[in-house]
């Protein structure tokens, strides 16, 4: 395997990408053109020198991740602070509906799904309504006044 | 002034006031729930980068890698002078190329 430096002036000319099930497809219309499937024009693999030739992080990309795992009780959360009190609420949610189904008093049960359905509600609106907004972290006008035309 | 961080054992400690008696494990386990739960939703935005082969067409993105790719918006390439170029997403994929493995 040898590395190989970059001779790609504008990537964003010849190159694709596209995702298929859980692989990336990175395609160029540069190439070698030793063959009619291979020939200049059509997409095919990336063509940079001979087999087992790499760009050494030559491929970039962007994407929405999961958190990483919790392992041990001390670890530290792996999400932005802002949805912090969300996770708690999810986990409250969960730990009193599961409470709620092993109460042996009907009075204790209804109390414990209420609170968690409460929970819930409030982990949906943190994450599945506000997630993005309260994680946006670009600057920008965040009220606007208007002239007073009297 | 630093960043405020919660570790399990927090959320531990407020899961217990609701209900006594849960068990440390059991914590865990729903943590780890609602972080794949919040995975599904657009909070967490990472970058990696990785070689680009010769002659290699697909680049794995399942769950078993070193990272946990849920939604890839943005692809660049690197070009004769060092900067990352944006490449465009082909949206119509009735080509000639598809994955047989």
């Amino acid at each position: 395997m040898a590395a190989v430096s970059s001779t790609y002036k504008d990537p964003s000319d010849n190159f694709v990408w596209w995702i298929e099930g859980d692989k990336l497809a990175i395609a160029t219309t540069n190439g070698d053109g030793g063959t009619t499937e291979t020939g200049e024009g059509k997409l095919k693999a990336v063509q940079i020198g001979s087999s087992g030739d790499v760009i050494t992080s030559g491929l970039l990309i962007s994407y929405n991740a999961e958190p990483d795992k919790l392992s041990s009780i001390t670890d530290t959360l792996d999400i932005d602070n802002s949805l912090q009190p969300a996770l708690i609420d999810y986990v409250k949610s969960k730990a009193l509906m599961d409470a709620a189904a092993s109460a042996t008093e009907p009075a204790i049960a209804q109390i414990r799904m209420a609170s968690g359905q409460q929970c819930m509600a409030n982990y949906k609106e943190s994450v599945r309504r506000f997630g993005m907004k309260k994680n946006d972290k670009t600057g920008g006008t965040r009220a606007v006044v208007p002239a007073n035309l009297r | 002034m630093a960043a405020i961080e919660f570790s399990g054992k927090e959320i531990y400690s407020r899961v217990l006031q609701a209900v006594p008696g849960v068990s440390e494990n059991y914590v865990i386990n729903l943590i780890n729930e609602a972080l794949v739960d919040m995975g599904k939703y657009s909070v967490q935005m990472e970058w990696a980068k990785t070689n680009l082969v010769h002659n290699q067409l697909w680049y794995g993105l399942d769950d078993n890698r070193d990272i946990t790719v849920n939604k890839v918006f943005k692809c660049s390439i690197l070009n004769s002078s060092g900067e990352y170029i944006r490449i465009p997403r082909l949206l119509n994929q009735d080509i000639k190329i598809t994955d047989t493995e």
